[in-house]
């Protein structure tokens, strides 16, 4: 079993990607896995996959599981920010 | 890969019309000043069909529609949020905008110009409300200074959980917000589930926004129209702060510019400009169970024509009631067929009616009279071919009753009839025709009237004595009007009689039936459609011909002793108390008959326009339906044949044309003109 479960992102990531990523946040968390979650090609992210880091990084951060957001991209600071969930990024990453 | 976007061209006319007239509907239910849940709804089905067109033209890149509903758009939506109070002036102003918007989609559609005048006209009076209007007395309790002065405003935006599926993303509005001024972003995540809860597509997050600087409520509303419906939105302006109130601490009575009078902008008289082509192509909406059930019965006739093959490949005589039976089975299946076909032509009538509610409001308005409009059997339904030909002589019958018929309310309260009067406008099937009936409780014709002016115009001797019937009659001579003042309504005189011609085009007979005092009844009946129609068959020399069935008036047989010879006239018969001109249709035709002997034929007695004449011929054959084709688009227009259609043996027959037979029978130039045909 990997002690690091790896997502990746890519260039684009809306609703259309949710359920998958979804189901790969999901299965991480099941399995007390560590997630790096690779946001650093982001050119475009939606409110839908938005709310659905956010809600796994709370629930993560509640369970004690570790979340690495790799090099975040202009476009994901950018987007977090106007939605505003900067703040709860920042408290502890 | 690039969309051609111009096939969705048609569709956006379509429902941008059917927008339009659902607008002009609206506006015209909506009473001045009223403000309770039903009018709220209408002044939401208004913008709605506003902001359609709106998008619409503004996606198709017909960039001046999109610019001129703009305006109007505003004007509904500070009505429909309470920020304005609905007046009459407003309600007259976006009637005026809704015929301008008309009149520039359909120039757009023939790709002619827009009249910029008209158009600019109507923006300048939108224009104008804006700027000054009746604000509601709420908004000005709670809201001063005026909205778009405020320091900043407060959203509450909390989306629907469906609304991040319909493609709308709160990233790019809020993304878009920001770009209009400071804004500070505060997430509601209470509605948030636990992340093994949570359904990805669905949205939890709800937002308060805190938006600052110099922004107008529309600039707002615009970000948030598409969602409109999608979320729950509150956007109240913020405090204002010490120095904005000190500013705007005058009451800004001053600035107010009355909006112009309508009148004044307007040129009352101004017709919309008619089309200049007709090249737009015309289509029609199919509900889908008619074409459903045409799929069933295209199926069914597939499996008959199968079953009829097999049968053919094997024949035996002692299958030959098998065959019978598949041939009846075709027979009911292709009459099903075009039964089914010929309904999808079929509109109900309301397409026609629609559009009496705005121009009797218009028209009663302008004459000071009180009028209520009935509309029933709005749900008849008639061919789209006769529905569009009837329109013009039906609004011609309209405006004449409220003209002429209808008095004004000092005068029927004089009369002892309520200040309001009634036009009805009915329609109802009667075997195969549709029949509409305008009726109106006004004066009623006034008889002593039209005959003293028919007389006066020679169109009847001073001493006919004519019976009621007859003397209303005479108000569809060409030339015949009795309105005492030639107003822009009716009473050029050039009406009735192209109303009774351009029915009788179509196959149809307009009638009047009146009491003085009592009102009028106009009865229109027309055949269903123009595309099959009930004929007599009958045999001319070797020919076979066809006579309109609506035409005939009776077949007799001609007894010795009852046909005149009249110098010059020819030849006529005398039917009970009238006497009835002959045309002998062989001679007309140039053809060798059975027997030149009257009396060895039959006359068929046909009625056009008042004057009857019988028509002799051979023989009556069946009576039938027939499925008119045109000779003017495979030949060639001919005088006395209204078309052609094919009989059952596969022979062409022509159809007659009663209206063009009588002016053959009076200009014989066309009969050689019709030889020459013939011998061609």
């Amino acid at each position: 079993m990997n002690s690091i479960s790896d997502i990746q992102c890519g260039e684009q990531l809306t609703i259309a990607q949710c359920a998958e990523i979804y189901a790969q946040l999901l299965a991480a968390m099941v399995e007390g896995q560590a997630v790096n979650i690779d946001v650093s090609q982001l050119q475009r992210i939606d409110s839908a996959a938005l709310q659905l880091f956010y809600s796994f990084q709370r629930d993560a951060r509640a369970q004690g599981l570790v979340t690495i957001w790799s090099e975040p991209s202009k476009v994901f600071c950018d987007a977090v920010d106007i939605l505003g969930m900067g703040a709860f990024y920042r408290q502890n990453s | 890969m690039s969309i051609d976007v111009s096939q969705f061209h048609q569709v956006f006319f379509e429902e941008s019309f059917e927008g339009l007239d659902a607008m002009e509907m609206g506006l015209l239910g909506m009473q001045e000043g009223a403000a309770d849940s039903d009018d709220s709804e209408t002044i939401n089905t208004i913008f709605r069909a506003a902001h359609s067109i709106k998008g619409g033209a503004g996606t198709f890149g017909f960039n001046q529609v999109s610019a001129f509903t703009h305006g109007l758009e505003t004007l509904l939506d500070q009505m429909r949020n309470g920020e304005r109070d609905v007046s009459q002036q407003a309600i007259n102003s976006l009637l005026r905008a809704v015929d301008v918007l008309r009149e520039m989609l359909t120039a757009v559609q023939q790709g002619v110009a827009i009249d910029e005048d008209s158009a600019t006209a109507v923006s300048l009076e939108i224009e104008a409300l804006l700027q000054s209007g009746t604000p509601a007395m709420a908004d000005l309790e709670t809201t001063e200074p005026a909205p778009t002065q405020a320091a900043g405003w407060q959203i509450h935006f909390k989306p629907h959980p469906h609304l991040l599926q319909t493609g709308n993303d709160p990233v790019r509005m809020l993304q878009e917000l920001a770009g209009l001024g400071d804004l500070s972003v505060t997430l509601d995540n209470s509605a948030l589930p636990a992340f093994s809860d949570l359904e990805p597509e669905d949205c939890y997050l709800a937002w308060t926004l805190t938006l600052r600087g110099d922004i107008t409520r529309e600039q707002i509303n615009e970000i948030f129209e598409w969602v409109e419906g999608d979320c729950d939105l509150s956007i109240s302006p913020l405090e204002p702060e010490q120095s904005a109130e000190v500013e705007t601490e005058e009451p800004r009575t001053e600035d107010i510019t009355e909006p112009p009078a309508p009148e004044a902008v307007i040129n009352p008289a101004a017709e919309p400009k008619k089309a200049l082509s007709e090249t737009a192509m015309s289509s029609i909406r199919v509900g889908i169970d008619k074409v459903d059930s045409l799929i069933n019965l295209v199926g069914e006739l597939v499996i008959t024509q199968s079953m009829l093959s097999q049968l053919g490949e094997n024949f035996e005589v002692s299958r030959m009631q098998q065959l019978i039976d598949g041939l009846e089975q075709l027979e009911r299946n292709t009459r099903e067929l075009q039964e089914g076909i010929m309904r999808i032509r079929m509109l109900p009538i309301s397409f026609a009616f629609n559009r009496f509610p705005r121009l009797v409001h218009d028209l009663s308005a302008k004459m000071g009279k009180q009028v209520e409009l009935k509309l029933s059997g709005e749900q008849t339904e008639l061919d789209k071919t006769v529905m569009e030909k009837i329109g013009d002589p039906l609004v011609h019958l309209v405006r004449n009753s409220l003209d002429h018929g209808l008095e004004t309310p000092e005068t029927r309260l004089a009369n002892g009839k309520s200040e309001t009067g009634l036009l009805h406008l009915n329609a109802y099937h009667q075997g195969g025709t549709i029949v509409i009936e305008i009726s109106d409780d006004g004066a009623g014709l006034n008889e002593e009237k039209i005959l003293s002016k028919a007389i006066e115009r020679g169109l009847v001797a001073s001493d006919d004595n004519l019976a009621p019937d007859k003397i209303h009659e005479l108000i569809f001579m060409p030339g015949f009007s009795t309105a005492d003042v030639v107003s822009d309504v009716s009473g050029r005189g050039v009406g009735m009689d192209v109303v009774r011609k351009n029915i009788h085009s179509l196959g149809g007979s307009v009638e009047v039936s009146s009491r003085a005092g009592a009102g009028s009844t106009f009865t229109i009946r027309l055949p269903l459609t123009l595309a099959i129609m009930d004929g007599q068959t009958i045999q001319v020399g070797d020919q076979r011909y066809i006579i309109p069935l609506i035409s005939i008036i009776e077949s007799v047989e001609i007894k010795p002793g009852t046909v005149k010879h009249v110098t010059g006239k020819g030849e006529v018969y005398s039917l009970r108390d009238e006497y009835l001109p002959i045309i002998r249709l062989y001679e007309l035709f140039n053809l060798t008959p059975r027997s030149e002997k009257l009396e060895d034929g039959l006359l068929v007695v046909v009625e056009f326009e008042d004057r009857k004449v019988g028509l002799l011929v051979d023989e009556l054959l069946a009576q039938q339906q027939v499925v008119i084709k045109s000779l003017e688009s495979n030949y060639r227009k001919v005088t006395g044949m209204a078309g052609a259609t094919i009989l059952g043996d596969g022979t062409v027959a022509l159809i007659l044309d009663i209206s063009g037979l009588l002016a053959l029978y009076r200009n014989p130039s066309l009969v050689r003109t019709l030889k020459t045909i013939r011998a061609a």
